[in-house]
């Protein structure tokens, strides 16, 4: 008992998550969101995506969207400011929120039943999106300069959420057929 | 690994998804352990070897693979 003193076993850690908030219990259980998460999540992802792309071929930013933001950092050509506001076009940083926080909502809620195969899927999709991001990231590294880069750098910021996404919901898909023809 | 779980599944004239409602699965879980596609954990295979009224090494066995 003296070795054990002020030491969690499993016990106590499994007894102290069946005392909280059915939900608390949930996401601590599997680290993952509700499932009314994922209809959110593509609501922002599907909308993100089509902004984004505009954004990038057109450039063009509302104007009602220029705003006054607190930067804790403010680089411009010249000098960097720190803890300052500044007025700047947010519609940017809001498609890049919405991409990111739609894929991590869907990517990370919970399926209908959320079982040891399901997570099994999840993580290998996971691994998976981690290897191919950052192959195609090396290959950008290797091959592409310039501002070209740069436009590499901005899209790497989304793309292993988003391959990960469609890693894992092609892997869903193509499962769910299998088990509708068994 | 090898498992029996379809042929006993079929013997008690159970549907894929009167298992996995059982067992609070989905019931692609079970068909990918039917499948071989994947190994079920340790509690799993026992509420399966439970739910048939049955042990677990009655429904799976080691391959030579697994040792591997």
């Amino acid at each position: 008992m003296t070795a054990c003193k002020g030491n969690f076993t499993f016990h106590h850690v499994n007894f102290a998550l069946h005392l909280m908030p059915n939900f608390t219990y949930i996401v601590m259980k599997y680290l993952l969101l509700p499932k009314h998460f994922r209809t959110a999540g593509w609501f922002l992802l599907i909308p993100g995506l089509l902004a984004g792309f505009s954004n990038y071929i057109f450039n063009t930013e509302p104007e009602f969207l220029n705003v006054t933001m607190f930067a804790i950092a403010n680089a411009g050509f010249y000098q960097t400011t720190y803890f300052t506001l500044i007025e700047t076009n947010i519609w940017q940083e809001l498609i890049s929120l919405m991409i990111i926080m739609g894929g991590i909502f869907i990517g990370f809620s919970r399926t209908d039943i959320e079982d040891e195969y399901i997570q099994k899927i999840r993580l290998e999709a996971l691994t998976w999106a981690v290897y191919v991001n950052y192959l195609i990231l090396i290959l950008a590294i290797i091959f592409l300069y310039g501002f070209t880069f740069t436009d590499v750098l901005v899209f790497n910021m989304f793309t292993i959420l988003l391959i990960f996404v469609a890693r894992f919901e092609w892997v869903l898909v193509n499962l769910n057929r299998e088990t509708d023809n068994e | 690994m090898n498992n029996y779980v379809k042929q006993k599944r079929l013997d008690l004239e159970m549907t894929q998804s009167d298992l996995a409602k059982k067992i609070g699965v989905s019931r692609q879980t079970i068909y990918a352990i039917e499948t071989k596609k994947y190994d079920p954990s340790v509690t799993l295979a026992l509420k399966i070897a439970v739910t048939f009224s049955t042990n677990v090494e009655d429904l799976f066995a080691l391959e030579k693979v697994d040792w591997d």
